[in-house]
């Protein structure tokens, strides 16, 4: 018998063998005697070694193989300690938008009060790591919107001091 | 009234070991060692680098298990652990020697290929003692190679695409390993007489 044919039947055996080509080993294990007697070893096979899985004891005691263990994790903790998320990650997570709402309110708070230099602000936007607010201030209304979105992180650095940008009408200050 | 840490779920002390509780780690070891020990003795054939890379699983396991999410069962997962430590033992192992004459009929269909059909069932009447016997010393004349397809797929139901992916081969060398595997066993378990090839 061809070595596909052998292969082919296997696949069939084991459940792996497409719809179409299991009818035909079907009708090949049918006709062909050699085909059925390949078959039937190894099927025999298969089920003698569904028989043969047997619980193994281990020869150490449980007592005895966890302290090995227990003593291999401690000393691999030593070596390379356990990557624990820092509070200050924590912290960050909301300290960051916070900052950004108070910068917000202090913008918007000096942006709408009349001043010396009579600069009449539509935009004033904050950037800080991950976290971007903006409002805009509809002049005619009088009404100020503000929004707050999450933008991709920057790549990690060298923390940078605070930018400030301002363009006549707008104001930017960016917190890296 | 059965003990309290009996009736605890393996899922249970999975979520409490991964907040670090040492205990709950512990009774899984308790709990699972046996099962992983004899997947790394069947894939080793070695009691001592069984125990070693038991133990080495063990704590690979306690180290990743932050990425245990329960796809699978815990045991099902550690065994895969040990698996996978096997076989990169093996393959070390296999570096470190030349290559054997088995592994090298492999690729020309080996003598397997030419043996006769040995009979329907080449185990029957055989006690189940005799017959566990005869399949362990038969599993440890395969090569590594067939050893480990036969073991990945009979004994952890791998599908053949698994095991391509877990020994770094093709679906079809996998399909070629399993069949002449299955062959040399059936010749073996008949108690048919074979010159050795050392």
């Amino acid at each position: 018998m061809k070595q596909d044919l052998e292969l082919k039947l296997q696949a069939w055996l084991d459940g792996e063998l497409p719809s179409a080509e299991a009818q035909e080993m079907r009708l090949l294990a049918a006709t062909d005697p050699e085909a059925r007697r390949l078959m039937a070893e190894l099927q025999g096979i298969k089920a003698a070694l569904l028989q043969h899985e047997q619980a193994v004891a281990m020869p150490e005691t449980r007592e005895f193989y966890w302290s090995k263990i227990q003593q291999q994790i401690q000393r691999q903790d030593r070596l390379h300690p356990p990557i624990l998320v820092p509070w200050s990650r924590h912290w960050r997570s909301w300290l960051a938008p916070l900052a950004a709402a108070c910068a917000l309110a202090a913008a918007l708070i000096l942006a709408v009060r009349p001043s010396p230099r009579a600069v009449a602000l539509n935009q004033v936007s904050i950037t800080a790591d991950g976290y971007e607010a903006r409002s805009f201030r509809d002049q005619s209304s009088g009404m100020n919107f503000v929004f707050l979105q999450e933008t991709p992180k920057a790549a990690a650095g060298q923390p940078q001091p605070a930018r400030t940008r301002e363009d006549g009408s707008s104001f930017t200050i960016d917190i890296e | 009234m059965p003990d309290q840490q009996d009736i605890t779920s393996d899922i249970a002390l999975v979520r409490l070991a991964q907040k670090g509780e040492m205990r709950a780690f512990e009774e899984l070891v308790g709990r699972h060692r046996d099962k992983v020990y004899a997947r790394a003795l069947s894939m080793m054939r070695n009691e001592d680098e069984a125990l070693d890379l038991s133990q080495d699983a063990w704590v690979k396991g306690w180290q990743r298990l932050g990425q245990f999410q329960g796809d699978s069962s815990f045991v099902t997962w550690m065994t895969r652990i040990v698996i996978n430590l096997c076989l990169d033992q093996l393959r070390k192992l296999k570096r470190k020697r030349a290559e054997s004459l088995e592994a090298m009929e492999e690729d020309s269909g080996g003598i397997e290929r030419h043996l006769e059909v040995v009979m329907p069932n080449p185990t029957a009447g055989l006690e189940l003692s005799e017959l566990r016997r005869r399949i362990d010393r038969a599993l440890g004349l395969l090569s590594h190679e067939h050893r480990t397809v036969l073991i990945l797929h009979e004994f952890e139901q791998m599908e053949y695409k698994e095991i391509a992916r877990q020994m770094g081969c093709s679906v079809g060398t996998v399909m070629s390993r399993l069949f002449y595997a299955r062959r040399r066993m059936a010749s073996l378990l008949a108690g048919l007489k074979r010159e050795k090839l050392e």
